[in-house]
């Protein structure tokens, strides 16, 4: 095996995420056209030196779309594992902490809502709220918390009885301290695994319900969303649900990756 | 294992009850005032004050939620904006139309997924491990809004040996289950029958293409796990084929998670099929929720996640108990 942290798998995901993250940053200096200029000569293009990913059903560049578009697409995935994480982490812990009934409580609320299609509720959280990102972003994110609030909680517990944190209390550490310098810190590498699985299903869970409608808006290019405004000429026009759906797919795969990789590299026994 | 199956039974009714806080609290986040479009745009406050009266909105929203419960548990999921119709009636309708969809997928997911689970594990470290590995990890990032469209260009467009859209071009034989493959064959209509198998394939390909790499990715672990123990090396000293080793004593005991992998696969579907549905018209609950989630049919949708969730944790429910039935370490243990 290579060196630990530096994988086959992680750097496969990191070299992908790095070509789609570089994208979204650059996708001004990148993008050969405005994406959003529409050139009726120009409708429908199948793929060509000037078009490398064809124009859509108002002539605009799709490959400027696509770059556009990873500033959304990306930027959602990451704000519903933010969400997730972040409010997991401080029920999670605070949980664990608190212990007694107030644990007991929050852990049976917990197994509850982790009973529950997450999508399906979501769905109907987002259609209430009406399209839009954000509310696809908030829907998505706080169904994730669960999840997260059980693996920081259980980390919590069993890193409350070690050594150290019991040294620290017994010099009278606050909980606050224990929490900020003793816990948190030693919570982190699980965390951060989870959140770059998490970026994956965030992804593929965002530009879905995008497709479906209940996401980003037009004009926007997010890649859900192009690949809905493509329906119509699937048959026709190949290229049009090609290249964005591929990026959504590819993307994914990198994320997906990235989490492997970290997990196999931060902790040696899972995986293999 | 009676105090297991109890808890069980006591968790399904707190599961529910909650499905039901939260469709209750979506409905009171839908902006728009039920009071107003009652008492018409030119109302005035006596007059909007009397449609909230009417309609029950000045009441506390602890006895407006007792309220709701009631309906709920008689049945009653108010009726379509759209149609006018009951919400339930308007879903069990076309629930034949998406079951049918995902057990097809189901079926076609686990009989690809579990053998090359089963490969990947013997094969471990070597190439077909790694190519299966792989292959799961692909499938696994590929959204269901991309690969339909694209099973529908080869099958349909280009090679053009599939239809792309539908359940049935012929005429439905006479409803008796819902299910167009029962249906056909029990009205004797085999070229229909035909049609209906026809219509399925792409859908349930794109949906079980969806689950295969899981599926493999669960079995694999398994199956390395159980061919690590003891009984397996106690197996293989006493002389025995590796065939029947791995037929006899590893697959019956690898395979036992996998009703918890349908349990997952289910949740997965459920979502799927209002993607894969909408994509193909396929005319099941999953393309009417995406309708009526353009209309701002509100009951339909909150009905829709209503039913999909109670069904969601009655079937985890059951496989908990298969799996009770299937492993009787858990079943001492209880």
């Amino acid at each position: 095996m290579s060196p630990r942290g530096l994988n086959p798998t992680l750097v496969a995901g990191l070299a992908i995420l790095g070509v789609v993250i570089g994208a979204a940053l650059f996708a001004g200096l990148l993008a050969p056209y405005d994406p959003n200029a529409i050139a009726p000569a120009q409708i429908l293009q199948p793929p060509s030196l000037r078009h490398v990913a064809g124009t859509d059903e108002l002539g605009r560049d799709m490959f400027s779309r696509i770059l556009y578009g990873a500033r959304p697409s990306l930027l959602v995935a990451v704000a519903i594992v933010a969400i997730a994480a972040t409010g997991g982490v401080i029920i999670g812990c605070a949980s664990g902490l608190a212990g007694g009934l107030a644990d007991t409580l929050v852990m049976r609320l917990v197994e509850i809502v982790m009973a529950l299609p997450g999508l399906v509720i979501a769905l109907a959280l987002a259609a209430a709220l009406g399209p839009s990102l954000v509310n696809l972003a908030l829907a998505l994110g706080v169904l994730g918390i669960p999840f997260y609030a059980r693996v920081a909680r259980a980390q919590t517990l069993s890193l409350r009885e070690r050594a150290f944190v019991r040294a620290a209390r017994a010099m009278g550490a606050s909980r606050w301290f224990i929490l900020r310098r003793h816990i948190v810190p030693n919570l982190a590498p699980t965390i951060v695994v989870f959140m770059s699985l998490g970026l994956s299903g965030a992804l593929l869970g965002a530009s879905a319900l995008s497709f479906i409608g209940l996401g980003a808006q037009p004009p926007m290019a997010e890649w859900g969303a192009l690949v809905n405004a493509s329906r119509s000429y699937i048959l026709d026009d190949w290229w049009y649900a090609l290249f964005p759906g591929a990026a959504v797919a590819l993307t994914s795969f990198g994320f997906t990756l990235l989490g492997d990789g970290l997990r196999d590299a931060l902790d040696p026994k899972a995986g293999r | 294992m009676a105090a297991f199956v109890l808890r069980r039974l006591g968790f399904l009714v707190v599961v529910v009850l909650a499905v039901t806080v939260i469709t209750f609290l979506i409905a009171q986040a839908i902006p728009g005032d039920p009071a107003r479009v009652v008492a018409g745009p030119r109302a005035d406050a006596q007059q909007l004050a009397k449609a909230r009266h009417q309609l029950g909105l000045d009441r506390p929203l602890p006895v407006r939620y007792a309220d709701y419960l009631g309906r709920v548990l008689h049945g009653d999921l108010g009726a379509s904006i759209v149609t006018g119709r009951p919400v339930l009636s308007e879903l069990a309708a076309r629930a034949p139309a998406t079951l049918e969809l995902m057990i097809s997928a189901l079926i076609v997911g686990v009989a690809g997924g579990v053998p090359l689970g089963v490969a990947a594990a013997l094969t471990r470290g070597r190439w077909p491990d790694r190519l299966i590995r792989a292959g799961s990890a692909l499938t696994i990032s590929v959204p269901a809004f991309w690969l339909g469209p694209l099973l529908i260009l080869v099958f349909y467009g280009a090679l053009q040996v599939l239809p792309g859209s539908g359940r049935l071009d012929l005429d439905p034989p006479p409803p008796v289950t819902g299910f167009l493959l029962i249906d056909t064959l029990l009205a004797g209509d085999v070229a229909a029958f035909g049609d209906a198998l026809a219509h399925l394939a792409i859908p349930v390909l794109t949906l079980a293409l969806l689950d295969v790499g899981a599926i493999a990715r669960l079995v694999r672990g398994q199956m390395i796990e159980v061919l690590g123990e003891d009984y397996i090396r106690t197996a293989r000293a006493t002389g025995l084929s590796e065939a029947t080793v791995i037929l006899r004593y590893a697959l019956r005991n690898g395979l036992t998670p996998l009703v918890t992998v349908l349990g997952l696969s289910i949740a997965q579907m459920l979502y799927g099929s209002v993607v894969i549905e909408s994509i193909f018209a396929w005319p099941g609950d999953g393309s009417y929720v995406v309708g009526a989630i353009f209309n701002l049919d509100f009951p339909v949708v909150l009905g829709f996640a209503l039913v999909t969730s109670v069904a969601y944790v009655v079937v985890n429910l059951g496989v908990d108990l298969t799996y009770l039935l299937l492993d009787p370490r858990i079943r001492e243990a209880g």
